[in-house]
This record gives structure tokens, C-alpha cells and sequence, in this order.
């Protein structure tokens, strides 16, 4: 085991995480050559297509924790929908009880409610991008391909998502390039782009 | 005369803002660490990042809401928007008479109002859902516009909202499939799941369902 290695033990011993190099269920396991590999498991060196499968066994914390958020976010979406009608529904009243009703309860709910859904998912671009960036960090190469899903992830949430959130076709396209994505149907244009190639070398300082 | 102080948010400039955020939220913990040569773990790292990305929201908030005063006469609607960041004026100011029809939209980021002015012209404006005013200015909006078509014989329609049509109904229907889909397909291929996306697309799908669904059940 190398010096990074043990640090590396020491940093997951500091999650509370325990597991094994290889195969196995981990919450996290160690790459061949390509560095450490936070919360990834299965993977090979540099590959960034191939992740923990959940019909195997093999997840990780990560995978629950962005099914476990998405699911969150869901809920959280059909909430914030809701509390608005009802607000809208106090709004048609437009008495003075009403008015009340929507200044000291139905506003400061809602807006806890919609500021959590939104920041649910600038936290899943930041929590993507931090384990790609602790991964290069720690000595991980990083490839064509993740810089690519990294660029779609955030110029997607960016551009098409946050900006024109309200228009449902900029979600269905979201929801399609996520299955069509999961079918591996762009990783023909991520091989184009350098596929497995390494874009950027892992940080190892001298 | 009714006047209304409410919050228009600039839509390109909203989401620039955003993508410099994540930006310097990710590189600026990986820059410094580069500089000292320190090894953290990883939480420690993505509470900084988050740390960031919160402080930069919370310090650039005001730089992408405009002011927006609006006023309701007998006979128009005067809107002036005030830069946040170049402070200059711009108006818009039209005669109820040529507004060809009108809808409001409640979504998850804004309100939308859209006007069809004569001429085939169309303003769309994007309020903060957090305007003091919004409320009460739909309801003086419609209002106006009802005692408005009771006055004269061509109408000023308030046209359905995207959750109140059969595209609507469809879309609803696409994204449940989509919402079912995606992690099956995930779970099926050993893939990973692209958590920023499917937040994004979850949140979304699950407001715009629910919105589809209150209209329509509202209807019967």
C-alpha cells in the first residue's frame, strides 16, 4: 500500500466508511493504476462509463445518495406545486384573512420548499463536480469522456435548465439524454471527443 | 390608478450567473489546495465548495433582480424596469386596447406573463416569486381585463396556461415515463446516475405533474 493509499484510508476511516480493495460490496473501492477513487466502484482505471451496478450488489454511497436526492427533489417539486395552489386559491379569496394567511404561512413555506428544490440541483452539479475534482486531486487521471458528462451536466443545468426551467420540453430533453445516456447512446460522441483518453493528469505533486 | 412594486428576473443574466458560480464554487477549492499542498478529505472539501457556491448566491442575489413598477390606469398598463446593475430605465407603455390576450403562468422558477400586444408584438415578462406585489396585481390584471371585454365588442382573451392543454396533458404523461424510465435504465445499463441532471429534471418533472394535474382536476 502506498503513502497515498494509507492516506487515502485515513481520509474514508474519517467518513465513517469502511470497505475493500476490489470487487465486493463497496461503499468505495481503489482503482488499479489510475489513483484513488472516491465512491466509485467497479470502475476501471480512467473509465468513466462504467459505474457500480445496483442489481449486482455493487453500489455505492454515492449511488444512494443521488437516488435517495432525486427522490427528494421529486417529492419536493409536487410540494412547492402544491402549496402554489393553494396560495392561489387563498389569492382568488381575496379577503383579509386571506392576505394573511398567504404573507404569514403560505409564503414563508413556499419559499423554504422551492429554495430547497432548486438548490437540490446546483447541489448535485457541485457534489458531481467535487468527487470528479477529489478524485484528480487525489492523483486520479481524469478522462475525455468525464470532462464531457461534466460540461453536458452543468451547460444542461445552466443553459437549458435553471434559464428555461419553466418550459417542460427543456425537461423532457433532460429526461431523454438521461436514458438515451444510460443506453450509451453519446458514448460514441465521447469516444469522438477522447473516449477513455486522459484529458487531465491526476495531481501529483513532486 | 393602482400601482405595484414587483421583481423582473433577466433571464441571461440569471443563468450566467449561475454558471460562474459553479465554476469558481468548484475550481477555487482545488486552486488553493494546489497552492498550500495540503490533503483534506473529502468532506471537508465539498463543505467548501458548498460554502462557496452559498456565499457567492447570497452576495450576487441582488445583481439579477430588476425592479419593476408597474402601473394599472383606466385606460393602460405602464411597466418601468430598473437595471439592478446599470440602474437605467426601460418602459413599456401600451393602451388596453391593444392587447390581443394575455396568460399567466406560475412556474417553478418565476412567474410568467405574457402579452400578445397588435401587430403580432409579444412581451414576456419573468417575476421573482418572492414579489411583494404579485398577487395582488394578477388579480387587479384579470379584473381589468373582465371589465374591460364587458365595455366593448372585440375581447381580450386570457389564453390557457401550458398545464391547462392537451400538449400539456401530454408533456405530463412523457415525463412520467421519462421520470420511470431513467433510473431502470440506469439500474439495467450498470450506469451512472447523473445526479446534477436528474435533480434538475426530478424537481421539475414532479411541479410540472402536480401543476397539470390541479388544473385538470380543477376543471371537472
Amino acid at each position: 500500500m502506498t503513502a497515498t493509499q494509507a492516506e487515502h484510508y485515513q481520509n474514508l476511516a474519517g467518513l465513517g466508511l469502511s470497505g475493500s480493495v476490489g470487487n465486493g460490496r463497496n461503499l468505495y473501492s481503489i482503482s488499479e493504476g489510475g489513483g484513488n477513487q472516491l465512491f466509485f466502484a467497479g470502475s476501471q482505471s480512467g473509465g468513466s462509463v462504467q459505474y457500480a451496478g445496483i442489481f449486482n450488489g455493487d453500489y455505492t454511497l454515492r449511488d444512494v445518495v443521488n437516488y435517495g436526492m432525486a427522490g427528494t427533489g421529486l417529492v419536493l417539486g409536487g410540494a412547492e406545486a402544491y402549496l402554489r395552489n393553494v396560495k392561489a386559491g387563498y389569492a382568488v379569496k381575496g379577503t383579509k384573512t386571506a392576505q394573511k394567511v398567504i404573507k404569514n404561512v403560505m409564503n414563508p413555506s413556499i419559499t423554504k420548499v422551492a429554495r430547497t428544490a432548486k438548490g437540490l440541483g446546483v447541489a448535485g452539479v457541485l457534489l458531481n463536480g467535487t468527487i470528479t475534482g477529489v478524485n484528480w486531486y487525489n492523483g486520479q487521471d481524469v478522462t475525455a469522456s468525464q470532462v464531457a458528462d461534466l460540461a453536458i451536466s452543468n451547460g444542461l443545468i445552466a443553459a437549458g435548465g435553471l434559464a428555461i426551467m419553466s418550459a417542460p420540453v427543456a425537461l423532457i430533453a433532460v429526461g431523454t439524454y438521461g436514458i438515451l445516456d444510460s443506453f450509451g447512446a453519446f458514448d460514441g460522441i465521447k469516444s469522438y471527443l477522447g473516449g477513455d483518453t486522459v484529458a487531465l493528469e491526476g495531481y501529483r505533486p513532486d | 390608478m393602482h400601482q405595484y412594486q414587483l421583481i423582473h428576473i433577466p433571464r441571461g443574466l440569471y443563468t450566467l450567473r449561475l454558471l460562474l458560480i459553479l465554476v469558481v464554487a468548484l475550481a477555487l477549492p482545488f486552486l488553493a489546495l494546489m497552492i498550500i499542498e495540503v490533503h483534506l478529505n473529502f468532506v471537508l472539501i465539498i463543505s467548501i465548495c458548498f460554502l462557496i457556491a452559498f456565499l457567492l448566491f447570497k452576495l450576487s442575489a441582488r445583481l439579477v433582480r430588476n425592479d419593476l413598477y408597474a402601473v394599472i390606469n383606466r385606460d393602460s398598463l405602464t411597466i418601468i424596469e430598473t437595471s439592478s446593475i446599470t440602474k437605467k430605465n426601460r418602459k413599456w407603455e401600451f393602451n388596453w386596447t391593444n392587447l390581443n390576450s394575455y396568460v399567466f403562468e406560475t412556474t417553478q422558477y418565476y412567474h410568467i406573463l405574457r402579452l400578445y400586444i397588435a401587430e403580432g408584438k409579444k412581451i414576456t415578462l419573468t417575476f421573482d416569486h418572492n414579489s411583494q406585489d404579485f398577487s395582488r396585481f394578477e388579480k387587479d390584471f384579470h379584473d381589468k381585463v373582465l371589465a374591460i371585454n364587458k365595455n366593448r365588442d372585440s375581447v381580450i382573451y386570457m389564453s390557457p396556461s401550458i398545464y391547462e392543454t392537451k400538449t400539456g396533458l401530454i408533456l405530463a404523461a412523457l415525463l412520467v415515463l421519462l421520470m420511470i424510465g431513467w433510473p431502470i435504465a440506469a439500474w439495467w445499463n450498470s450506469k451512472d446516475f447523473q445526479i446534477g441532471l436528474a435533480l434538475i429534471f426530478y424537481s421539475g418533472a414532479g411541479f410540472f405533474i402536480y401543476m397539470v394535474y390541479q388544473y385538470r382536476r380543477s376543471k371537472k
